[in-house]
């Protein structure tokens, strides 16, 4: 049974998903969208399959086939304590964001069809150990996202799309350059990550520059100031699924690169460069929190907050890259923070839109009072705000609190200087509240009533992970910790 | 018995937001059902001393619930004082709106305490410590369509999250220094100064000290259960409790701070409490000064007064809050100059708050002379006596003259009708509770905090100085006359001390202005990298560079792909008719975005979407070679 490719049957799902849409062009949108939630569904069971099978630490249940031997590209697939998070966390939000968009009247067959190409490049990403195939797949979901948002996007979309576009292929660029350097520097010649992971090739100035342009790269698509200005434009303007995706699983790959590349293949350079590091994930962590205070549309101030909270991502692998022997929390922080903000962030995108739904605006000042109008909308969007800033018991808090203890270690007066980044994301979260939930019922309510059936399918299994992680974090903290005593024991 | 305890009232919270109906009686029972959880666990660690469990939390730093005869006792004190007051708060919110939000949050309020009574280590404590923050945003906010509630909301969560940075960081330097997360019996080394300050800072705002003092008097806008749990056994007594657990982690150099803290409250505001209008904001400046009494005999070396102060003030102030909440329902209004007269004609609610306020003022044998005679005992006790004493025995003049005044302006004044509201008896039932703990809790206080383990310092010279400033303070303040509003230091003082405009112009709003100024930044910032974009764009548009790039990567990938597929040998036309059918279809995908996304990029876009698929599939083409 340990034979049995699920891998690549997790990875290739989707895209099996797409393939039989586009074959069979169902007219509905409901037989669209039943295909993309019964595939999106398998694929999460075939997730859960591989989580069920066993993730000891080191990369288990591989895959290898010849792809180009010539140069030492293979298709090599593989799965650790950090990548399974994050592909869990991929399958539950294609799966909760397909539900949510099941109502889309606009070309539903190529909608899905997209979504599904999206996943599968998402999760083949995550579990690629080729730098050639992840570089493929890291393409593709540029390429998946940026239809989305020009097809089904609202608002301006092409401007939107193209700055994404822009951004994005100038992050691809220098990854390219980045894989070349390290390919070259193998000897022999090789792509494949696990060789490169157990011996990392570069030395030197060689490495500095690889490190610097994986971080550039990486650091564009998480984002880190100041890098990040795709992000709101592209937030606004896509619809509410485009950005759950977005936010919950496309920057994810961001801290990923960091920790698979930055910190496992030039980890000296990394160490070099550390305190610069965490400088601009600091200041990125508290610019990001300031600019979404100064919003008034809601949906561009939570945009802002993934500039704040994968600042944090990046401070603790900065931290685990800084003290390689000590500091077990930063990694393990980290990874749990990004299927926290995957899930919190997403959650709250699914809920703005919901929001924008109902009251066609998303200008706060033109909000107010919705919590008597639309209880159940506006409980689960208080509880996810005040998860997104950190309360003890959702989802956030361990991470958080783990980044605060890894980075104390190394850097006290960067972590007392994050920590501001909590108070304004609080005052943030409660002007929001404040003004959209609050205050009297307005005069008139929308047909469409408290959330419907559709909407909760989407969104309760979100909430209900925001304090099953919070309350009890080691059903991922076990696995993440694993895989993250082998990084840094292979550190020294 | 933990678990009844912890879990009867979060049951009873998650009950009532998913029923939404019985919020009242699902709320009682499960504060009932707390109540006899504490109860059991305080018979519970009289035979085995330590009840303490714990399971995995974060990597390294287990989560932990535990009781020691100390805690076991808070957590009665507490689900006393709670269930009395949800009893109030029947009759008191019976004609209110906003039942189900209101009933909800107080039950995950004492769900909240308790858990921070109750934790075992400081994963937990900060759990419980943030949770109670959120409740009490919720419960300030119970009227929220009335601005003064919103801003009051706002601003207790606010000002206290602040200070719970200091929290964070106490507890990141105790978890780094100890290398768990559970609280040790044998306490280790001291903590640096510098993580003493912080949880000092955590303990000012929670417990309301001076400089932040102020929320306090914003959370009044709460309806006044609320308040009455907020300001007794809850919330400002998290803070004290913060420091008698990290007590013996403490620096002897960090005790002056405490002290300094204290003493400062102690005054500044009992002189709010003297010159407030409004009956409510006497008792949140009480509460300050109050709790700081504990921070002064905590700094003196003497925690046992301090817990003797926290649970006799826990049921004088919830009394003193009832019976406020009693004359506000007669006379609908808070202020001194509404309410004033109305105790000759509300004869419980006076009973009520002569003597709950009689015990503040340190009268025997009522409890509050015993745990104030103990603080000042503590001050005489203390390494700077002069200090210490001198600033417990002001204070206690200055409790003493404002509870006076208070009983003055409710004696004197014109004669107000009867109160005729539903839930009279109820209201009256839970505060008769409350002044029976007031009235006879005296005489076991001693004996209970010895079965705890903790000391009453005693003295006589305290005894007497005690007797003389209340005698003295309520004599003198009964002829204090209703402050005359106008004179600005009166008013400076009545709305604690806003220097400089207080914490809305110094903090508040160039934190605002510096967050405008972020996101205009932002924008521009975009602006010039749309600008560069587009040039770019531009360029490569007339001089195919882009183009070039662009297309020498589907290039690269595609003969990769051809050769590959060559050599599979298996590339049969079924497989290369459904490729076709899949780029067909996603070149329709990308038609459809042609209205909105014409020209160089877009075509560009489709050649890599093409490439890649021809990439994919041949990987599955392999793939099926496989098996």
């Amino acid at each position: 049974m340990n034979t049995f490719p699920l891998l690549s049957l997790t990875v290739f799902l989707p895209l099996l998903g797409a393939a039989l849409l586009l074959l069979l062009r169902p007219r509905g949108r409901r037989a669209a969208f039943a295909i993309g939630i019964g595939t999106a569904a398998l694929t999460l069971l075939a997730a859960g399959l591989v989580w069920a099978r066993g993730v000891p630490g080191g990369f288990a249940q591989l895959e290898e086939l010849p792809w180009i031997p010539a140069i030492g590209a293979a298709y090599r697939l593989g799965v650790d304590g950090v990548s399974l998070p994050l592909v869990l966390l991929t399958a539950v939000l294609f799966l909760a964001t397909l539900i949510y968009s099941a109502n889309t009247s606009e070309q539903p067959a190529s909608f899905v069809a997209l979504m599904l190409l999206l996943e599968t490049a998402c999760l083949g990403a995550f579990l690629a150990l080729d730098l050639l195939l992840f570089y493929v797949f890291f393409e593709v979901t540029l390429v998946g996202m940026y239809f989305i948002i020009a097809g089904w996007g609202h608002d301006n979309p092409k401007q939107a799309a193209l700055t994404f576009f822009i951004y994005t292929l100038v992050g691809s660029l220098f990854l390219l350059l980045a894989i070349l350097a390290l390919y070259l520097g193998a000897a022999p010649h090789t792509f494949d990550m696990r060789a490169l992971l157990a011996h990392p090739p570069l030395g030197g100035t060689a490495a500095l520059l690889t490190f610097g342009a994986l971080a550039l790269a990486f650091a564009i698509k998480t984002p880190l100031f100041p890098f990040h200005t795709w992000l709101p434009t592209a937030h606004t303007a896509a619809p509410a699924a485009g950005s759950a995706i977005l936010a919950g699983v496309l920057l994810k790959l961001g801290g990923y690169g960091f920790i698979r590349f930055g910190l496992q293949m030039t980890p000296d350079a990394f160490r070099q460069l550390a305190p610069y590091v965490l400088g601009l994930a600091v200041f990125s962590a508290i610019y990001g929190a300031f600019a979404a205070l100064g919003q008034t549309d809601i949906k561009r101030m939570v945009a802002y907050t993934s500039v704040n909270h994968m600042g944090y991502v990046v401070f603790g692998v900065a931290a685990a890259a800084l003290r390689p022997a000590g500091g077990p929390f930063g990694l393990d922080g980290a990874v749990l923070q990004m299927v926290s903000h995957g899930i919190v962030t997403g959650g709250l995108f699914l809920l703005i839109g919901a929001l924008q739904d109902r009251t066609h605006t998303r200008d706060m000042g033109q909000l107010g009072g919705l919590a008597p109008a639309y209880p159940v909308l506006s409980g689960l969007f208080i509880l996810a705000s005040f998860a997104s800033l950190g309360l003890p018991a959702l989802a956030h808090f361990p991470a958080e609190f783990q980044i605060f203890l890894g980075g104390y270690q190394v850097a006290p007066v960067a972590t007392a200087l994050l920590l501001v980044g909590l108070i304004i994301t609080t005052a943030l979260y409660l002007r929001a509240i404040q003004r959209v939930f609050l205050g009297e019922q307005p005069a008139v309510l929308s047909p469409l009533g408290d959330l419907g059936a559709r909407e909760l399918w989407a969104i309760g299994p979100l909430v209900a992970l925001i304090v099953l992680i919070g309350l009890y974090p080691e059903f991922l903290l076990g696995l993440i910790h694993a895989t993250q005593r082998l990084i840094m024991a292979g550190h020294e | 018995m933990i678990a009844l305890l912890l879990l009867a009232p979060l049951l009873a919270a998650l009950l009532i937001i998913v029923l939404r109906r019985w919020p009242a009686a699902l709320g009682l029972a499960g504060s009932l059902g707390a109540l006899v959880g504490a109860a059991g666990l305080l018979w519970q660690v009289r035979h085995h001393p330590v009840v303490r469990f714990t399971w995995p939390g974060l990597p390294g730093l287990p989560y932990g619930l535990g009781a020691t005869p100390f805690t076991a006792l808070l957590a009665v004190i507490v689900a006393v004082v709670a269930l009395l007051i949800f009893v109030y708060a029947r009759g008191y919110m019976a004609h209110e709106r906003g039942k189900v939000w209101f009933w909800a949050s107080m039950s995950l309020f004492v769900a909240a305490m308790q858990l921070l009574v109750l934790s075992a280590d400081w994963l937990l404590f900060v759990t419980g410590w943030e949770l109670m923050g959120l409740a009490s945003f919720l419960l300030i906010a119970t009227w929220h369509w009335e601005e003064k509630a919103r801003q009051g909301a706002v601003n207790a969560f606010l000002l206290t999250r602040f200070t719970d940075l200091g929290l964070y960081l106490g507890i990141v330097i105790i978890l780094l220094q100890s290398g768990t997360s559970l609280m040790q019996a044998e306490p280790g080394p001291a903590i640096p100064l510098v993580g003493a300050l912080a949880l000092l800072l955590a303990v000012m705002g929670k417990s309301a000290q001076v400089p932040f003092q102020s929320w306090l008097a914003g959370a009044m806008a709460g309806p006044t259960p609320v308040s009455a749990l907020l300001h007794s056994a809850t919330m400002v007594a998290a803070g004290v409790v913060l420091l008698l657990r990290a007590y013996p982690l403490l620096p002897p150099a960090s005790l002056p701070y405490i002290g300094a803290v204290g003493g400062a409250t102690i005054v500044l505001t009992g002189f709010t409490a003297l010159c407030s209008n409004d009956i409510k904001q006497l008792l949140a400046a009480s509460t300050s000064s109050q709790l700081g009494f504990m921070l002064v005999a905590l700094a003196a070396g003497f925690p046992g007064a301090a817990v003797s102060h926290l649970v006799a003030h826990a049921f004088m102030k919830s009394g003193l809050f009832l019976s406020a909440g009693l004359f506000q329902h007669q006379n609908e209004s808070t202020l001194f100059a509404r309410i004033s007269g109305s105790g000759r004609t509300a004869p419980v609610a006076l009973a009520g708050w002569a003597l709950a306020g009689l015990a503040l003022a340190g009268v025997p044998p009522l409890v509050g002379y015993w745990s104030k005679d103990a603080i000042l005992a503590a001050g005489l006790g203390a390494g700077n006596p002069a200090w210490y004493f001198g600033v417990a025995a002001g204070g206690a003049l200055l409790t003493a003259l404002y509870i006076g005044r208070s009983l003055g302006l409710l004696w004197r004044g014109p004669a107000r009708p009867a109160a005729d509201a539903v839930g009279l008896g109820l209201m009256r039932a839970g505060l008769l509770g409350l002044v029976g703990f007031v009235v006879g809790g005296g005489f076991f206080l001693a004996d209970v905090l010895r079965f705890v383990g903790y000391a009453l310092p005693e003295a006589p010279a305290a005894q007497l100085t005690g007797l003389t400033a209340a005698a003295l303070g309520l004599g003198l303040g009964w002829f204090l006359r209703a402050a005359d509003v106008g004179t600005p230091v009166l008013r400076f003082v009545q709305d604690n001390y806003p220097i400089g405009g207080g914490f809305p112009a110094l903090v508040g709003r160039p934190t605002l202005a510096l967050a405008a100024a972020c996101g205009r930044f932002d924008e521009y910032l975009h602006r010039q990298v749309l600008g560069l974009g587009g040039a770019v764009l531009a360029l490569a548009g007339r001089g195919r560079r882009a183009d070039t790039r662009l297309r020498q990567a589907a290039a690269g990938v595609g003969p990769a792909t051809l050769a590959l597929a060559a050599r599979t040998r298996r590339a049969d036309a079924g497989l290369a008719a459904a490729v076709q059918g899949l780029a067909g279809a996603f070149r329709r995908a990308g038609q459809l975005s042609r209205p909105v996304q014409s020209g160089l990029v877009h075509r560009e876009l489709l050649w890599t979407v093409l490439g890649v698929l021809a990439l994919v599939a041949a990987l599955f083409v392999s793939l099926f070679r496989w098996f």
